[in-house]
């Protein structure tokens, strides 16, 4: 039998779980920085280009989140979040301030308002048969919200605005918006429970 | 609704909700919350929002931008070319560095500062409007050059233009002795001959003669002349003064070809008689192995070697599966343990023609009562089901078929109910493999 045992050995072994993986991290091991970014790596890059509408500062984001997982891992406490929301938080609060700096909210707004005409339509992309199930839930259940709910939320998750600010900018009314959100969360918790209990 | 009604009629989902909008916006889980939140349900909301952008369009980084970070945290020099994490969060925008223009009149004050300007002289401040004045900066004085201080060595005069003439009258022991100009030789150049001796005596200084250039020399005279052998037969051999230590003749020692060779090739050799001995002894061993077994074969009761070749046979048949050409194997890992702290191992070998397929599972805990573990196949076009899977009194399980459904390129173990309809994955995922590795 000329099979590579030691190979099959390596490669049959579970995979870390997350947190383990950021454990790992924080003791400086590099091939588990190197795991996480191939894990969350595309997600967060979406995530940065969503926001920034810029592929090149979308990167650069992308590589502070990460030198920041491998200087702050050791602060990451599971009580609190999984590790997915916590990257995705730390990548959402970069670029915001990034986004911030720029100043072109009202651009980005007028930009939110004509992808909410086209929902999204693009095709499975590539990634784990958990992240593309997944991405396939999260896109039917955001797609079946009501639009104008999913435009409040959009708008403070991506876009970084307070409920004021939304009210402000939409001319909508800050009672409305919170009704609204409130109302997206909700459906939205209970049409995603399982992919919830994953993570808590 | 106005605020203020709208706050008064929320209820405490609807507080965790805003209050886990609030945290992430404030900047993430690290900012405190009030000591009367509901925890659990603003962590659940937090989560909800961590999941929003699993549903946007998938991106694929660079490669460049995993070397960056990599080469940053290993700590090689110019490994970001990007800033660096330290980037505060409410960026500045950075002040621009002072220009330098170069056409300024004045480089008082800041020759001192810049290093470009260190081989610059501060000076006075000069107007460019100044016709024919050079802006403000001199070169430094140039290092001393050699003067003519030391005196040249001089050359010997060329004392004819009949080379060989010359050379014959040159004593390699002594300094050049100024001679008396020759005229040009049209004759044919006269035959090699020892130097001549130089005289004890000390020389008379002579007046050296005027340069002059050389004749060009006639085409004959170019030729060179015929060596004669200095045997002591063909012309007398003169005694040599004290003063010239002859050159002694040494003779190369001869090279023998098996200097070193000879012991390096009887090490070789000797090292091959080594191992052709262990290799030896190792066939032995395994020939006492084969002897000993086949005894203990031939005493087995017949009923046993029945059971022994149909087990046989079909650990045959895998042998050749897993050991045939342009194989595959899927490796099964872990998505959700089956219970704290239990390792499942499996692995799936699927056969080059990608028809054949054999599953083995290791450490397969015992299904809950009233579930069971389902195969699927997971294709381009969903999950199929690949049927139930027995797991064994030893925590394992083994599966194989020899067909595989159209565009399979990945496979995943789940726990489902019993006897549940299998149109689609259901419960919980246990197990998943979706990268090969081609053996």
């Amino acid at each position: 039998m000329d099979l590579h045992d030691s190979e099959l050995t390596a490669a049959s072994a579970p995979a870390l779980d997350d947190v383990t993986l950021v454990r790992r991290v924080a003791a400086r091991d590099q091939p588990a920085l190197a795991e996480l970014y191939d894990r969350f790596g595309s997600l967060l890059l979406a995530l940065a280009r969503r926001i920034l509408n810029n592929e090149a500062e979308a990167e650069e984001i992308l590589q502070e989140v990460f030198l920041q997982v491998w200087n702050q891992a050791r602060r990451y406490d599971p009580r609190r979040s999984s590790v997915s929301t916590w990257l995705v938080l730390i990548a959402r609060s970069r670029a915001i301030d990034r986004l911030r700096s720029r100043q072109v909210k009202d651009r980005t707004l007028s930009h939110l308002q004509q992808e909410n005409r086209h929902p999204h339509t693009s095709p499975e992309g590539p990634g784990s048969v958990l992240m593309r199930q997944r991405r396939k839930r999260l896109r039917r259940e955001m797609q079946e919200l009501p639009d104008e709910q999913r435009q409040v939320l959009e708008l403070a998750f991506f876009r970084g605005m307070t409920q004021s600010e939304i009210a402000a900018s939409t001319g909508i009314p800050l009672g409305t918006v919170k009704t609204r959100t409130l109302l997206a969360m909700k459906k939205l918790r209970n049409a995603l429970s399982t992919d919830l209990r994953e993570l808590l | 609704m106005s605020d203020k009604r709208m706050t008064e009629s929320l209820n405490p989902d609807d507080h965790a909700i805003l209050l886990a909008l609030a945290q992430v916006t404030a900047g993430g889980i690290e900012v405190p919350l009030p000591a009367t939140a509901d925890r659990a349900r603003v962590r659940e909301y937090v989560e909800l929002l961590g999941l929003l952008p699993y549903g946007l369009e998938p991106a694929t980084p660079s490669a460049e931008v995993k070397a960056r970070i990599l080469a940053a945290v290993g700590g090689r020099p110019n490994a970001a070319a990007t800033p660096a994490e330290a980037r505060p969060a409410e960026a500045t925008p950075a002040e621009a560095a002072p220009q330098r223009n170069f056409d300024e009149v004045t480089f008082a004050g800041a020759i001192d500062s810049d290093p470009l300007d260190m081989t610059f002289r501060r000076v006075a401040p000069v107007s460019v409007a100044t016709a024919g004045t050079e802006p403000g900066w001199q070169e430094l004085p140039a290092a001393a050059t050699p003067t003519a201080a030391d005196p040249e060595p001089e050359l010997p005069e060329l004392e004819s233009a009949d080379a060989d003439a010359v050379i014959a009258k040159f004593d390699w022991s002594e300094p050049p002795q100024p001679a008396a100009p020759e005229p040009v030789a049209t004759a044919p150049e006269p035959a090699w001959q020892e130097p001549e001796p130089p005289q004890p005596a000390a020389p008379e200084p002579v007046a050296e003669p005027a340069w002059q250039e050389p004749e060009p020399l006639p085409l004959a005279a170019r030729e060179p002349a015929p060596m004669e052998s200095a045997s002591a037969e063909s012309e007398p051999q003169e005694p040599l003064p004290s003063n010239v230590v002859p050159i002694a003749t040494a003779t190369r020692p001869a090279r023998g070809f098996g200097s070193w060779w000879t012991p390096a090739l009887a090490a070789m050799l000797a090292l091959c008689m080594v191992g052709l001995a262990y290799l030896a002894g190792k066939v032995n061993e395994q020939n006492a192995t084969i002897t000993r077994l086949n005894s203990e074969l031939q005493g087995l009761p017949i009923e046993d070697l029945s059971s022994f070749y149909d087990e046989f046979s079909h650990m045959k048949r895998r042998f050749h599966m897993v050991t045939a050409v342009a194989r595959h194997a899927y490796p099964m890992k872990t998505v959700q343990p089956l219970a704290p702290g239990a390792q499942t191992d499996g692995v799936v070998y699927v056969c080059g023609n990608h028809q054949r397929w054999y599953l083995n599972l290791q450490g397969l805990e015992p299904a809950p009562s009233g579930e069971e573990y389902s195969l699927w196949f997971v294709t381009d076009k969903g999950m199929i089901h690949g049927g139930v899977i027995e797991v064994g009194a030893d925590a394992s399980s083994e599966m194989e078929a020899q067909t595989l459904p159209q565009g399979t390129r990945g496979f995943a173990v789940t726990r489902e109910q019993a006897g549940a309809p299998h149109e689609e994955p259901a419960g919980t995922m246990v197990l998943l493999a979706e990268d090969s590795i081609p053996l």
